[in-house]
């Protein structure tokens, strides 16, 4: 297949003459764990990401990208999924999932120990999702990425100290959004390492 | 947040946490937090939630090449629907018959349907296949003795109810799922092509391209590419598996194609399309694989090509074609 010349072409190009399918599979899994630490679902996850990067190919005409690629990439992703979540369908069935793994039988302390850290992955997932868009995207490079602060400062067209200013605005929000729940997991923890 | 009276900046705390903080960042960090038992709690809070957010990732390895192979046919796909290209000819032709039909349906709807509630739509096959394309672009073939039923808000409710058995080309539309209903088996489509037949015993999904979700109660599998799920009656299971046959497809392509079919098989395909009895009484040629592309025309041509293409005897009697 080739690059249509067009505007999202050459604005591409700037970024290190990517072709659009260097573009798609050098951003894939980086955006599929975007997407899928917000859904919840490989599948979606995947449509989600199969979306983005469909709009950018057929809207590349006019498609002005004036910071990085990476930047648009993981916005738009990231704005994709949150609407997606948004859809009422989509939230029932999601409460409906979580009430279904939370009604399974734990009866030992080990295993309810599990329920309570699960509980508190859910916890994480929704404080995840209050994070302004911004935070969010440079949280999930440094977390699920594993990138350094400059690599994610290149990625994203930032500077490092903007980088800086985000991990600590998203760990103190997240942490407000936690702060009653996280004295019980320190308890629960120790019982569970002290069970396995 | 700031709850200390020397309280350290959080950037440079989670930069310390990250093994990225200099020589000097990490002197502070060490003397704030000998400082108070609060303010080492407060880190070891960071520390737990930077530690336990690893587990929200997939576990799951994607795979970049197969998702830019779907990427590829996704976006090469819209050039081959039919009733775009239609549409681009003549517009004011088809404005002048749009706005025509709208006036006609109106006032006949006026008549007919003064109720509320939007309008259940019907399309059915009865003694041949039908194609037709649904209000939000999907192309569905309607195998014969089959039916489907949507409302007149389609577009926005993409709700539909399968009797028998249908090939669906879903129009993609993320903001509004498609979801098929076919007796207690749902199945959640994200834009793909997937043939579903349900009959009394089971009810079986194919999906040709894409991916769909099947539920049924509280079961869910999820289907992609050349892979099928079967939902028996009996059972809450779904048996997921892989297909690499195109027969299913017959009554859209008008041809069965066989790639090794088990005669069997074959003599079932035969009897759903034409309607007809067919008996294998020699077990020893039921497994006999068959390799040919047969026309969908009559039932005699297609046992005449059989019978010259394999050593088996078709025979009528009393209305029933016996195999041997």
């Amino acid at each position: 297949m080739e690059l249509k010349d067009t505007g999202a072409a050459t604005a591409l190009e700037k970024d290190g003459a990517l072709t659009f399918e260097q573009l798609f599979k050098s951003h894939y899994k980086g955006l599929h764990a975007y997407a899928y630490t917000i859904l919840k679902d490989d599948i979606m996850a995947e449509e989600m990401v199969q979306n983005v990067f469909c709009k950018l190919w057929e809207k590349s005409g006019d498609i002005k990208i004036r910071e990085s690629v990476s930047g648009y990439l993981y916005r738009a992703v990231y704005h994709e999924s949150i609407n997606y979540l948004r859809h009422e369908k989509v939230k029932a069935n999601h409460v409906a999932y979580a009430r279904y793994q939370q009604a399974s039988p734990s009866h030992t302390n080990a295993a309810s120990g599990k329920v309570q850290l699960r509980e508190l992955q859910e916890k994480l997932q929704a404080a995840l999702l209050e994070l302004p868009e911004k935070c969010r995207t440079v949280f999930q490079m440094s977390r699920f990425e594993e990138l350094k602060y400059q690599e994610i400062a290149d990625k994203l067209n930032i500077s490092v100290k903007t980088v800086e200013n985000q991990m600590g605005k998203a760990l103190r929000i997240l942490r407000h959004n936690l702060v009653d729940f996280l004295p019980l997991v320190f308890i629960l923890l120790n019982t569970v390492m002290s069970n396995l | 947040m700031n709850n200390f009276n020397e309280h350290i900046n959080d950037d440079i705390l989670v930069k310390f946490m990250l093994g990225q903080a200099t020589a000097e960042e990490q002197q502070a960090v060490g003397e704030w937090m000998a400082a108070s038992a609060d303010n080492e709690k407060y880190f070891r809070h960071f520390q737990l939630i930077w530690n336990q957010s690893r587990e929200l990732a997939s576990a799951g390895e994607p795979d970049e090449n197969a998702a830019w192979a779907r990427f590829q046919q996704r976006v090469n796909q819209p050039e081959t629907k039919v009733v775009e290209l239609g549409a681009s000819r003549k517009p004011w032709l088809r404005i002048a018959a749009a706005v025509t039909l709208l006036i006609v349906a109106g006032t006949l709807a006026m008549f007919l349907f003064r109720r509320p509630a939007p309008r259940q739509l019907e399309l059915a096959a009865t003694t041949r296949p039908v194609t037709d394309t649904l209000p939000d672009g999907s192309i569905i073939t309607l195998n014969k003795n089959s039916k489907i039923v949507y409302t007149g808000n389609f577009e926005t409710n993409r709700n539909i109810t399968l009797e028998g058995e249908a090939f669906f080309n879903v129009a993609t539309d993320p903001s509004h799922p498609f979801v098929l209903h076919t007796g207690d088996v749902q199945v959640r489509v994200l834009g793909t092509s997937f043939n579903v037949k349900s009959d009394q015993q089971q009810v079986e999904v194919i999906v040709e391209t894409g991916a769909v979700e099947v539920n049924k109660q509280t079961e869910s599998v999820q289907l992609r590419q050349n892979e099928k799920a079967v939902a028996a009656k009996n059972s809450t299971a779904i048996v997921k598996a892989s297909n690499k046959d195109e027969l299913y497809n017959y009554y859209r392509t008008q041809t069965f194609v066989c790639n090794g079919t088990p005669l069997w098989q074959l003599a079932e395909i035969f009897s759903n399309a034409y309607g007809v009895q067919i008996e294998i009484t020699n077990p020893a040629i039921r497994n006999y694989p068959i390799s040919t592309t047969f026309v969908y025309s009559t039932i005699e041509e297609n046992l005449a090509l059989l019978e010259q293409t394999l050593p088996v005897k078709a025979d009528k009697q009393n209305g029933t074609y016996i195999l041997k």
